[in-house]
């Protein structure tokens, strides 16, 4: 691209703007915008382009090659004398037309304003320190002469003096005595003072009343001075706000460009609109708001910590104050700030759930004991004893969920999440599937023995408390791939709807808890119906392990597609899928055997699970359309289909089995296959 | 032969560009400058334009249009007499005796015109304009912007120059900035920005206020006579032009038999004049950041309209920037000779080969957009500009936007010109429905390609690539503007007797001596009277040299009464 600029305006790259701007003008004197218009609109783009690419080739020149290119900002940070650049500017505009030397490119106007820190990118993990405090003195502390400049009016002649003028000149009087007042103004602000409302508006009054102010490139220069004090002091130089917009007219609302001034000001005037709003009594963050204005004294931690609303509520104003109004983390209290922070980041009783453990413990008894008598207000009686066994039960359930898996969840997503090997990240997925291998095994060797299916629900567990603390579910919102239909579908959207909630499988937009749910329920409904043919322990066994596999890749499954997606290497990826496609051949081939061969039921149907749990990952992640009709397919098929099978009569269940088991691995092939394609001639569409 | 028409609120100029270099073309009268007003005499049945309108103004308020400029490209009609004219035919009235001037100066035909407009003029007020001028049977071959061919004027003396200046132009109804750039033959509009609302009727009014405030006692209710009205402002208009050299002046009125005096300072009216002086500010300083020129790099200042004349202006330009402006052009004619230089470079005139001029759109033109939030609720009427402004023209520019919700059958582009980030504080241009296939939110695209040309007029081309449609849009083209329609009111215009040119100084002089009737009382009026027949008199001997003469008389008698007359 950057070549043909070049070439167009017929010269070698450079930033020389005058070598650009003659070349523009040569041939705009053959490409005449009156009866060129198309010609001129090349040419143009090809200047206005040349142009910025000189500026950034003549910056880089400027700043030394290699340095780096945010350094002219650091410039203008440390430029915090002030005063000598106006005065060298007031007097240029005296002298530029007696000397037009004394111009000195390098005077100022200030450029755009230094990014305020509550400007730059949100930071994702906001900081528990309090920011405000930190970025406004690492500003007070940047500039070295936070002192009123006024007294430094003596020292700041001779050096703002290019060419002496011996008689004094009455604008220069002027711009001391308004750098003077300038100086007065921002002593007030300085090392984090907070004056009083009127003190702060007579001052900035004293600097408008400035004979000064009547002068344009004083008038641009003091927008960008004031909206930077008024930014940087937030929130003590507030009461500014007003009186400053109103000077410079500075409007909101506008479309922004390099004509937009005062920017950050009318930004931080909206924010306080916004604030009155919120503190308004009624609104729903107001409580929020109160809580994170007041000092978090250890009473109110606790009444914090017992309201579930009140962490909502605060959460959501967090989002707020790091989205929307960035300025306004200042105005809040930087303790309660902290407190809330460390508070929302830590996994959480909910309170409604510990009230609520009674309650359970109670149910679970009058299930246990089905009572018959009735207390005295009519409820069903139970003994204190089942209560109590159901109340420690709850409660062990509870901490088991909580020191089990919200703990190290956290400590996971906190401490280990990056740096921790892929084993560790994903080593459920492969010991799982060797469970449910396991499983198989056992089943088919000791078919009617109770023991090992405790055994399984043991590790099983634990391999499923390890994918929810290292894993994550797919949460996306159930749009974009996989589950989108073509348009001329749309007329069947609500057939499609039925269908969709009929078979409990992730239409679209489903939430993600309903996706993940629905994952195992094909697999459930095989199951189901080898309950007929398989023995009572064996089919229990097996069991176990497959619901623990399925239960694994439902909870983390989108920590299962991303490691498929980004860390498992193209090579590796087609290797799987031509392993799972010949192994779902293989298994095939055993399920019609075992029609005959009533041995082989088991290691067929526990192979068919096996297969199944593997191939999720990949399966997720098939081209949109594929998937779509694959779902779609296995959908509207599976339940008739399984359901004339069961009709049929008893002896002919094992059949059930063999096309059930079939219509299983045929989805599992035609993943392997649809995801074999995809790798192996990836579509240009997504280059 | 191309002329350059400077068409403006109060007064109108046209100039030509010939033997390498631009010339002002008198009118009948002999004045460089015809005031654009127009006056339908009953007793004749003809219309009058120019000064003799313009006089007739206070005399006959209901025949009498002026400043019509401002209501250019509304449908809004003044009536005149028995006949109703739109803003667009009242400026072809105008344009018709600019033309038939200058067939009379240049002695052949003219059939083509650079029209110059405001630089805020929108599009429908460039297309109005555009059509008047055909309505006066002229080939608009350039609408150009006012300051940019004040600048044209002022640049074309400094050619081997490289500078940068800015261009002030306070008019009688709008004020516009432009900053330009002047290299290697070029002449680069860098940015332009101005204030509609905003010129020397302001001021006007500004002085009519004074006046009731200080001299307004039992007048009061009469406040919304037309008569009344018209007499205050051209008092204020007298006295205004009377605080150029003075720094008293005296402003008079006469109602109902009684002459109210007020006496204004040139410092009371500066102090009143305050708000609208800080208003004078912010296009300027817009117009910097927009160009990125520092005030300090400006080269010059060019002050350019007949606003600009007041001193009270020309104090807050010199406060503003520190120094003085220039003077190098002629406030009153820049925009007439940049017009006419326009023609020359138009019609590739030998001196002109090596200039080049660009200018710049300067406002941003755009559609309005709607975006889904978080919430998935939407957020309409915010603008999305296409060409921002200050691009330099002709431009073309295309933006993709697509479709928001499941089965969308169409989507609808309201057209807007505007800097706010809301289209409801916006000017909409026009709107569009453009159908497309129902699909999945998001799916459909639409290419919005905004093509502005050199004469500011938009085009708008939609083009929906999944289903190839595509459509072309000139915005606002009413029915009135249909080629049958302009060949009816052309002809319709044509009938109406104009009155001859040969006698406009004639009536002109009769026209202000009866104004000037009305507005003195006891000797002075039988005094009037009594000239006024003498003239008469004379005028029925139809003895050209002696109706000059005669005239003459008339006319100094009138400045002696009430200062020279000004345009």
């Amino acid at each position: 691209m950057s070549r043909g600029v070049w070439r167009k305006l017929g010269i070698d790259p450079t930033d020389d703007m005058t070598a650009i701007r003659r070349a523009y003008a040569r041939l705009l004197k053959v490409t005449n915008p009156e009866d060129d218009a198309e010609g001129f609109q090349e040419l143009r783009e090809a200047y206005e382009q040349a142009q910025r690419e000189a500026q950034w080739m003549a910056q880089r020149k400027a700043n030394g090659w290699d340095e780096d290119p945010d350094e002219d900002v650091d410039e203008d940070d440390d430029a915090g004398a002030f005063d000598p650049e106006l005065i060298a500017l007031i007097a240029s505009t005296q002298a530029a037309r007696r000397e037009p030397g004394l111009v000195d490119d390098d005077l100022p106007l200030p450029g755009p304003p230094v990014d305020p820190w509550w400007r730059g990118a949100p930071d994702p993990a906001p900081a528990v320190e309090a920011p405000v405090a930190e970025a406004r003195d690492r500003w007070w502390r940047a500039a070295p002469d936070a002192q009123p400049p006024v007294s430094d009016d003596a020292a700041l002649a001779p050096e703002s003096e290019p060419a002496p003028q011996p008689e004094p000149d009455p604008v220069r009087a002027e711009a001391i005595d308004f750098n003077a007042r300038l100086g007065r103004l921002r002593g007030l602000f300085a090392e984090g003072r907070k004056p009083s409302d009127s003190a702060a508006l007579l001052a900035l009054e004293d600097v408008f009343a400035s004979p000064m102010m009547e002068h344009l490139p004083t008038i641009l220069w003091m927008e960008g001075w004031l909206e930077e004090l008024i930014v940087q002091s937030m929130p003590r130089a507030d009461m500014l706000i007003d009186p400053v917009v109103a000077r410079f007219r500075w409007q909101a609302g506008r479309l922004s460009g390099q004509g937009q001034a005062g920017a950050g000001v009318l930004q931080r005037r909206d924010d306080l609109s916004g604030l009155r709003e919120i503190a308004r009594q009624g609104h729903r963050y107001h409580d929020a708001y109160k809580a994170l204005t007041r000092k978090p004294t250890r009473l109110r931690t606790l009444l914090y910590r017992l309201n579930p609303g009140l962490r909502k509520s605060v959460s959501g104003m967090f989002e707020i104050l790091n989205y929307r109004r960035r300025s306004l983390w200042g105005d809040m209290d930087q303790e309660a700030v902290a407190w809330w922070t460390r508070a929302l980041e830590q996994p959480w009783f909910n309170p409604l759930l510990l009230l609520s453990i009674p309650v359970i413990a109670y149910v679970l008894a009058i299930a246990v004991e089905q009572p018959t008598a009735r207390t005295a207000t009519g409820y069903p009686a139970v003994t204190p004893a089942a209560f109590l066994t159901c109340l420690v039960a709850a409660a062990v359930v509870l901490a088991i969920w909580h020191f089990g898996v919200q703990r190290p969840q956290h400590a996971w997503r906190t401490g280990y999440r990056w740096s921790a090997p892929p084993w560790l990240a994903v080593g459920w997925m492969p010991a799982g599937l060797a469970l449910v291998l396991l499983a198989t095994i056992s089943a088919g060797l000791w078919p009617l023995t109770w023991q090992p299916a405790l055994a399984f629900a043991a590790i099983g567990s634990g391999l499923v408390g390890w994918a929810l603390v290292t894993g994550e579910p797919d949460r996306s919102p159930g749009e974009g791939w996989g589950l989108e239909m073509p348009s001329y579908m749309s007329l069947f959207t609500l057939g499609f709807w039925v269908v969709g909630l009929v078979t409990l499988q992730p239409a679209r937009r489903f939430p993600w808890y309903v996706r993940a749910a629905s994952q195992g329920l094909f697999l459930a409904i095989f199951w189901l119906i080898l309950a007929d043919v398989l023995p009572a322990a064996a089919w229990c066994q097996l069991g176990v392990a497959l619901a623990a596999g399925v239960a694994m890749v439902s909870m983390a499954s989108g920590t299962l597609e991303e490691i498929w997606e980004h860390q498992v290497t193209r090579r590796w990826r087609i290797g799987l899928l031509a392993g799972l496609g010949v192994a779902s051949l293989g298994v095939g081939a055993l399920l019609l055997l075992s029609g005959h061969l009533p041995g082989l039921w088991v290691p067929a149907a526990g192979l068919v699970g096996l297969l199944v749990i593997a191939h999720k990952a990949p399966g997720r992640l098939l081209d949109g359309k594929v998937l779509l009709w694959r779902e779609v397919g296995m959908r509207v098929t599976w339940i008739p289909i399984m359901m004339a099978v069961m009709s049929l009569p008893p002896p002919l269940s094992r059949s059930a089995l063999v096309i059930g088991g079939l219509w299983l691995l045929g989805g599992v092939l035609l993943t392997a296959v649809a995801g074999l394609v995809g790798e192996l001639w990836p579509r240009r569409a997504n280059g | 032969m191309i002329i350059g028409i400077d068409l403006g609120t109060t007064n109108s100029a046209v100039a030509v560009w010939r033997d390498g270099q631009a010339e002002l073309i008198p009118n009948s009268l002999g004045h460089r400058l015809t005031p654009s007003a127009v006056s339908v005499d009953e007793a004749t049945d003809s219309i009058l334009v120019g000064l003799a309108a313009r006089e007739r103004q206070s005399t006959h308020a209901k025949l009498t249009a002026t400043a019509f400029k401002r209501y250019m490209g509304s449908s809004r009609t003044t009536r005149l007499g028995k006949k109703s004219f739109t803003p667009e035919e009242l400026s072809a009235l105008v344009l018709k005796s600019l033309k038939a001037d200058a067939e009379a100066y240049l002695g052949q035909p003219v059939t083509e015109a650079v029209i110059t407009v405001p630089a805020y003029f929108n599009d429908k007020q460039r297309k109005a304009t555009r059509r008047a001028g055909e309505l006066a049977g002229l080939k608009v071959e350039r609408l150009l912007n006012e300051p940019t061919a004040a600048a044209l004027a002022y640049g074309i003396h400094e050619l081997d120059n490289e500078a940068r200046f800015l261009v002030f132009d306070l008019g009688g109804g709008t004020f516009d900035v432009s900053v330009l750039e002047l290299f290697e033959g070029v002449i680069e509009v860098r940015a332009s920005t101005g204030d509609n609302h905003l010129g020397g009727e302001d001021f006007n009014q500004l002085l009519i206020n004074m006046f009731w405030t200080q001299a307004a006692g039992d007048w009061a209710s009469d406040r919304t006579e037309q008569v009344l009205i018209e007499r205050l402002r051209e008092a204020a208009e007298r006295a205004r032009r009377g605080l150029t050299d003075s720094s008293t002046v005296t402003m008079s009125v006469t109602w109902k038999d009684a002459i109210r005096e007020v006496e204004i300072t040139a410092d009371g009216f500066e102090t009143n004049a305050q708000a609208l002086l800080d208003r004078l500010r912010e296009p300027v300083l817009r117009s910097l950041r927009d160009s990125n020129v520092r005030a300090n790099d400006l080269g010059e200042i060019v002050l350019v309209g007949g606003g600009t004349r007041m001193p009270l202006v020309r104090r807050a330009v010199t406060k503003m920037f520190g120094r003085f402006p220039s003077n190098a052009v002629n406030p009153d004619e820049a925009v007439a000779l940049g017009a006419a230089i326009q023609a020359g470079l138009k019609a590739r005139d030998v001196a002109l080969k090596e200039v080049v001029l660009t200018d710049v759109c300067p406002y941003s033109l755009g559609v309005d957009s709607a975006e889904r939030r978080p919430d998935g609720t939407f957020r309409d009427g915010i603008f999305s500009p296409i060409i921002e402004r200050n691009t330099a023209i002709p431009a073309s520019r295309v933006k993709s936007y697509s479709t928001l919700q499941d089965g969308q059958k169409a989507i609808e582009l309201g057209i807007y010109q505007g800097e706010s980030l809301s289209v409801v504080d916006n000017i909409k241009l026009g709107q569009v429905t453009m159908k497309v296939p129902p699909a999945r939110a998001g799916e459909i695209e639409v290419l919005v390609r905004f093509s502005y040309d050199i004469n500011g007029l938009l085009e708008v081309d939609i083009h929906v690539p999944k289903t190839g449609e595509r459509r072309e849009l000139v915005i606002m083209d009413d029915e009135t503007a249909s080629m049958a329609g302009l060949e009816q009111r052309r002809a319709l215009l044509a009938a109406l007797k104009q009155h001859p040119r040969d006698a406009d100084a004639n009536k002109a002089a009769l026209a202000r001596a009866s104004r000037c009737y009305e507005k003195f009382l006891g000797e002075t009026r039988s005094y009037i009277s009594q000239i006024t027949s003498q003239f008469e008199m004379v005028l029925d001997k139809q003895d050209p040299r002696e109706v000059e003469h005669a005239r003459g008389e008339l006319m100094k008698a009138l400045d002696a009464l009430e200062g020279e007359t000004w345009l």
